[in-house]
């Protein structure tokens, strides 16, 4: 959905400087409303793990990788809670943090991570990527859905 | 010493500044608009929106230089969007070439009663067709003004039709062009040239009170060397307006071609059509080509007694062209690669074709027998720009090189005919041979006259020439009315839902294609090299757009300072810093005080900066910020 506001006032007021002190970011975290502030304990905090016992035996293996690589830097909740679950985005999300000083994520390595988080969002986040794909252009949902097909064939028992 | 960052406040004109391919265009055409429109299939869209601007939108479609494309952020992530190309696709499909070109409809978006009434009839005198004349009458009829332009040719374009080779821009299109302005109340009188047909003076008194002059430079500038007055040494501008105006010019079978600029590659390209145009003909087919040359060359010497010698010495050359088999065509210019300021496509189309290029040479002498031209001599240069980028070439000496040749084409620049000037018009000159024109407001030395393109500033691409004719006449209006309403415009903000926004699937992985080309050995004559792009490849090189319009938006308010966003963003485009370490103008002390009531030291406060020149408007940011504090925006400005 499209939000269209007409503004005629020049200016928008400091939206790039999103500035907030320590202190004051304390302050507006706890004046959250409780659906942010279930959104940002869920991103941080929320589960760590993932149940993989019914994924494929090559996508158990990935994501033993991905909870080795990726947990050298953060907690592996951020991306498990995340709202990323397109193929495009996981592509873009896990090149950034292969980048990251002292990752030691290769390339293959990386497909693999991606190929991991493809497949789970695929399943576990199956109602935010129908969400997403049912609004997308029908060309890009092709495109998105052909990605993710590719994935079960290639791993899907026969 | 600790890092700092030089900052800025966005408000509605930062956020307009990010599109730069407008930014780079010289009358703001929202190219990355029409862009956008050709990946969302809507074709007639996109080119109202590329029409709107530019009255010669599929003209610059063929042939604009695309300072957009040069602007264009996706050139430094690996190439820019291929803007003119598209350009060209929507024209093709609505433009004025096209069969469902409906004036009917585009100009209901053109008109705005407001400004209509402005001119109330009021007569304006136009001199010279071109770009800049057409622009500035297609701007006064649209404000109610009764322009009239005075054409010296029999035919309206100016160096678009003359100057411009037809392989490049087929003359339906300028003609179709010309029509659309026409169309709107411009009157065109053809063979009426300034300085024969009427003075200066007479304007005035046939109720013209004001007048633009946009009457280009077709006049090639001279160079001061040994060997130019032989025959076989051609002038650039008058060998491309005969080989336009139809008439064949004799070139023997090895041409040089002295100049880098856009000008030479034209002649260098238009040289190998010639010969390949005579080299496949049988004994009859010369004689008949000599004979339509040699009568189109009576009627132009019947209706032009006064063409400049160049001309004629060019046309009597014509008459006696003959040339058998494909001549070896070379270009020799100052510049390097690098520094070459034709375009670079151009470059490759013509040795494509053929045409040898070398670089970093200047001509010493033109060497002949019997008043022939038999060769040139060219030295090294060693530099063409000094360190301050000012031309000033050094040749190396000792390194001189003979190159033997029947023609020699001098591409080395275009100067204006200002014969007609006469002391009483107070027209004034400046040392470079141009009328002096504000570039600001295009008023010349008299306050009832303005000027612009070619004769105002030089030789310049087409779309300057374009912006210098709508700004001419916006001062015509306010020097005929007092003061013309600025046109009013207000923001318009799109927000996304975040969840929903997304680039095409793997859009940074798109590279850059170009249009295709006619086979090389098809490049006969007039055919056009350039094709248009098949439709899916339309849609997919419009895809490469970033969208320059969108823009992650940061509220403040909402921010809990986690770093989500600098952490994912795939670009490196976004940093936490301390607010100490920014530097900016007064609007930014201002932002202090509003928000924290004081100036913060260092340590106290933390802000979220951003590096526009990278970002590729992926919405990672988005996604990524826990509280909502980012979403993505498309900020426009629309008519009020």
């Amino acid at each position: 959905m499209k939000i269209t506001r007409q503004i005629t006032t020049i200016l928008l007021g400091g939206v790039i400087l999103g500035a907030t002190g320590a202190g004051l970011g304390r302050a507006i975290a706890q004046e959250l409303d409780a659906e942010t502030k279930a959104r940002v304990e869920r991103f941080e905090k929320g589960p760590a793990t993932i149940d993989v016992s019914k994924y494929p035996d090559a996508i158990k293996e990935y994501y033993e990788l991905f909870s080795h690589k990726c947990s050298q830097c953060h907690k592996l909740s951020r991306p498990i809670n995340s709202d990323y679950a397109l193929p495009d985005e996981w592509s873009r999300y896990i090149k950034r943090m292969m980048y990251k000083p002292g990752s030691n994520i290769s390339a293959a390595d990386g497909k693999k991570v991606y190929e991991f988080l493809v497949y789970d969002s695929s399943i576990r986040k199956k109602a935010m990527v129908d969400d997403k794909l049912t609004k997308a252009k029908p060309e890009d949902k092709t495109t998105n859905e052909s990605k993710i097909k590719e994935l079960h064939d290639k791993y899907d028992a026969k | 010493m600790p890092t700092t960052y030089p900052v800025e406040l966005p408000d509605v004109n930062y956020f307009t500044r990010q599109v730069l391919c407008r930014e780079g265009c010289p009358v703001r055409t929202d190219s990355g608009g029409y862009v956008q429109a050709v990946a969302e299939e809507r074709y007639e869209d996109a080119y109202i929106i590329a029409r709107i601007p530019n009255p010669f939108a599929s003209i610059c479609g063929r042939v604009c230089a695309a300072p957009c494309e040069a602007k264009c952020r996706r050139g430094a992530l690996d190439a820019p969007v291929s803007i003119r190309a598209l350009k060209r696709f929507v024209c093709e499909k609505f433009g004025v070439e096209s069969d469902a070109f409906d004036l009917g409809r585009v100009y209901p978006q053109l008109r705005d009663p407001r400004r209509e009434r402005i001119g109330g009839g009021r007569k304006v005198a136009i001199i010279g067709a071109g770009p800049a004349g057409m622009s500035c009458a297609h701007e006064l009829a649209l404000m109610g003004f009764a322009p009239t332009v005075f054409e010296a040719q029999n035919l309206a374009g100016g160096m678009l039709m003359l100057g411009v080779p037809e392989y490049r821009l087929p003359r339906e299109i300028i003609r179709a062009e010309i029509a659309a302005i026409e169309a709107l109340g411009v009157e065109v009188r053809l063979n009426t040239r300034l300085g024969k047909d009427f003075a200066f003076s007479d304007l005035k008194k046939q109720g013209y009170e004001a007048v633009f002059l946009g009457i280009g430079a077709h006049k090639s500038r001279e160079l001061s060397i040994e060997g130019v007055q032989l025959d076989g040494v051609l002038r650039a501008i008058e060998f491309l307006l005969n080989v336009n105006l139809g008439f064949r010019v004799t070139l023997g079978r090895k041409v040089v071609v002295i100049g880098g600029g856009n000008v030479a590659f034209d002649v260098a390209r238009s040289v190998v059509r010639q010969a390949e145009k005579f080299a496949g003909m049988g004994e009859a087919e010369l004689r008949e080509a000599l004979h339509q040359a040699a009568s189109a060359l009576e009627q132009l010497t019947a209706r032009q007694p006064e063409a400049p010698d160049e001309v004629r010495l060019a046309l009597d050359v014509a008459r006696e062209a003959i040339r058998k088999g494909v001549p070896e065509v070379h270009m020799y210019c100052l510049e390097s690669l690098d520094e070459i300021p034709g375009a670079h496509d151009e470059i490759e189309e013509a040795e494509k074709e053929g045409i040898r290029l070398h670089t970093r040479f200047g001509p010493r002498r033109i060497l002949g027998s019997d008043g022939k031209v038999t060769g040139i001599e060219l030295v090294k240069a060693s530099r063409v720009f000094d360190e301050n980028r000012r031309f000033n070439p050094q040749f190396i000496e000792g390194s001189e090189e003979t190159v033997h040749c029947d023609t020699v084409v001098l591409a080395i620049g275009q100067s204006a005919d200002l014969s007609w000037i006469r002391p009483e018009d107070k027209l004034k000159v400046t040392p470079r041979g141009t009328l002096q024109t504000d570039a600001a407001t295009m008023a010349t030395s008299r306050p009832d006259v303005f000027a612009g393109g070619d004769v105002a500033f030089g030789p310049r691409i087409i779309i300057t020439a374009v912006a210098e004719g709508k700004k001419a006449a916006a001062s015509i209006a306010k020097f005929l009315t007092g003061s013309v309403p600025a046109e009013p415009r207000q923001a318009r903000v799109t927000i996304y839902d975040t969840l929903q926004y997304g680039m095409k699937p793997d859009y940074e992985k798109f590279i850059r294609r170009p249009p295709p080309t006619l086979p090389l050995d098809r490049r006969i004559g007039i055919a056009e090299v350039e094709r248009d792009y098949p439709e899916p490849d339309a849609r997919r090189q419009a895809d490469r757009c970033l969208k320059c319009h969108v823009g992650p938006v940061f509220n403040g308010d909402a921010c809990i300072l986690c770093g989500g966003c600098a952490d994912v963003c795939p670009e490196y485009c976004l940093r936490l810093v301390d607010v100490a370490s920014l530097r900016g103008d007064a609007k930014l002390q201002a932002a202090y005080l509003a928000r924290y009531g004081r100036v913060p030291e260092r340590g106290e406060e933390g802000a979220i900066i951003k590096d526009e020149t990278r970002c590729i408007r992926c919405g990672l940011c988005a996604i990524r910020c826990p509280t909502g504090a980012i979403t993505m925006e498309r900020v426009e400005l629309i008519p009020a």
